[in-house]
């Protein structure tokens, strides 16, 4: 019980790390990472609250499904456990965590293999990736999105490890190339390169799915 | 820049990842090129499209169970035993003991064997007499001579020295005073023919004339026996000769030592 009160009260010592109102300060994260690597695990809970919308997003999509950003995920935060005292103050976290998760969902994508292009719907909902519907037009709404959110996974995951890295960091992350190329160990040209080979295979994939639809019709 | 140029940089232009000088140049060109302009909007329609695959909403439960499921394999990875401790656990303590106690024995039988045999060494390499009665092969470094000391080797090291005479005295008795002995007729190899036997050093090698000029020279001797010594031109290679005095000069022994 008093053990309780103690973490409470140490707890409210920290600065709140709320990714959902971007208080993320360097300072305020410094602090914390360095209580964290010190074995203080309310140190580390907070640095899981507030990166975990960012990781569970990237590793989605790397990874294209819910259950595998769920589980690359956690193995992210336990690398990140594990590894915390290798991490120099001063750095980057950020881009450390994006480096970790990277590697995380290479390793998980070289495990699953290729996707399952053709997931249906109750499969879908059933690894969460259909938001629940309570009506029949957002259920078919809810379908079609699922069906370009599948389409878009096949396009990412037929282009080779390092386009997809580049191009999911790039495009969908946000991030710029200088911190694409930090992240990934290359120079910058070589992710440009990459990103404008990925961007060409994704829209020729793109026209092709779309060329089926209209013969379909 | 002609439209392939062009259509190779629209991928990197669509998302502003150009520097400002080629986009400029591709923008002027997209205003005149109908072709390049329809290539350009399909890549703008291509991002849009790629941009629109955004993860669905994940609700507080999904990262509470995320976030309680690092937790739990961080706790089972702080209480899983070590390898140390795996082993520990398996470990027949009385069988180790009984291992390490051998151990130590062995390694003191050998240390023990190795200091003796470092003991014993020094006694052999002198020369030393290994068993009672036993002729020595003693070892001394050539003597300098007053003719040309240049040609004099260094001085051995002193305590072999010392130990060599120790071992010579042993067996000859006391040094006396050098005195002339016999040359026995079968040295082997040509004597110089000015050869001074009368008891110090008589003849220095002489390099030019041969590798086995012979220095002969009487060192000390005793009642029991006679001691030759001859020293070749190499200063490194001394032939020493005991003859017992009671018998004929010719049957004594000799020990050659380098």
């Amino acid at each position: 019980m008093a053990g309780d009160f103690a973490g409470v009260a140490l707890m409210t010592q920290y600065p709140r790390l709320d990714e959902s109102t971007g208080d993320r300060s360097g300072a305020a994260i410094a602090y914390v990472i360095e209580q964290a690597k010190e074995g203080d695990s309310y140190a580390f809970e907070q640095l899981i609250t507030s990166y975990q919308h960012r990781v569970v997003a990237t590793a989605w999509r790397m990874l294209g499904n819910q259950e595998d950003a769920r589980d690359a995920a956690q193995e992210v935060f336990l690398r990140v456990y594990r590894y915390l005292k290798k991490f120099r103050s001063g750095e980057d976290f950020s881009a450390w965590l994006y480096r970790i998760t990277i590697n995380v969902c290479r390793d998980a994508h070289r495990r699953r293999g290729p996707l399952d292009r053709f997931a249906s719907l109750e499969s879908e909902r059933e690894l969460g990736n259909l938001p629940d519907a309570a009506g029949s037009d957002d259920v078919e709404a809810a379908a079609i999105l699922s069906q370009e959110h599948a389409i878009i996974a096949s396009a990412l995951d037929m282009l080779s490890p390092k386009e997809r890295e580049a191009i999911v960091l790039r495009d969908l992350e946000g991030l710029s190339t200088e911190e694409v190329a930090r992240i990934l160990g290359s120079s910058a040209t070589t992710v440009r390169s990459q990103i404008s080979s990925a961007r060409v295979k994704i829209k020729q994939y793109r026209d092709r799915v779309l060329s089926r639809r209209r013969r379909e019709l | 820049m002609n439209c392939r140029g062009i259509q190779e940089m629209i991928p990197l232009y669509v998302e502003g990842d150009l520097e400002t000088d080629r986009a400029e140049s591709v923008s002027a060109h997209l205003k005149s090129c109908v072709a390049c302009s329809r290539l350009a909007g399909g890549f703008n329609e291509s991002q849009e499209w790629l941009h629109s695959y955004t993860p669905p909403a994940f609700d507080s439960t999904f990262f509470d169970g995320l976030r309680n499921g690092v937790l739990a394999k961080i706790g089972d990875e702080k209480a899983r035993p070590s390898f140390f401790q795996l082993r520990a656990a398996h470990l027949r303590w009385d069988l180790a003991l009984a291992a390490a106690l051998l151990l130590v024995i062995l390694s003191g039988l050998a240390f023990y064997t190795y200091q003796r045999s470092l003991r014993a060494a020094p006694q052999q390499f002198a020369g030393g007499p290994s068993q009672p009665g036993e002729v020595p092969a003693p070892q001394e470094a050539p003597k300098p001579t007053n003719e040309d000391p240049k040609k004099t080797p260094g001085p051995a090291p002193q305590h072999r020295h010392s130990s060599l005479r120790d071992a010579v005295a042993e067996v000859i008795g006391p040094a006396q005073p050098e005195s002339i002995v016999g040359l026995p007729p079968d040295l082997g190899f040509p004597l110089p023919t000015d050869a001074n036997i009368d008891g110090t050093a008589v003849s220095q090698a002489d390099p030019a004339q041969g590798e086995t000029q012979p220095l002969v020279k009487a060192p000390p001797t005793s009642e029991v026996m006679t001691r030759i010594e001859i020293q070749t031109s190499d200063p490194t290679i001394r032939i020493i000769w005991f003859a017992p005095n009671n018998v004929e000069k010719n049957s004594g022994r000799r020990s050659t030592d380098t």
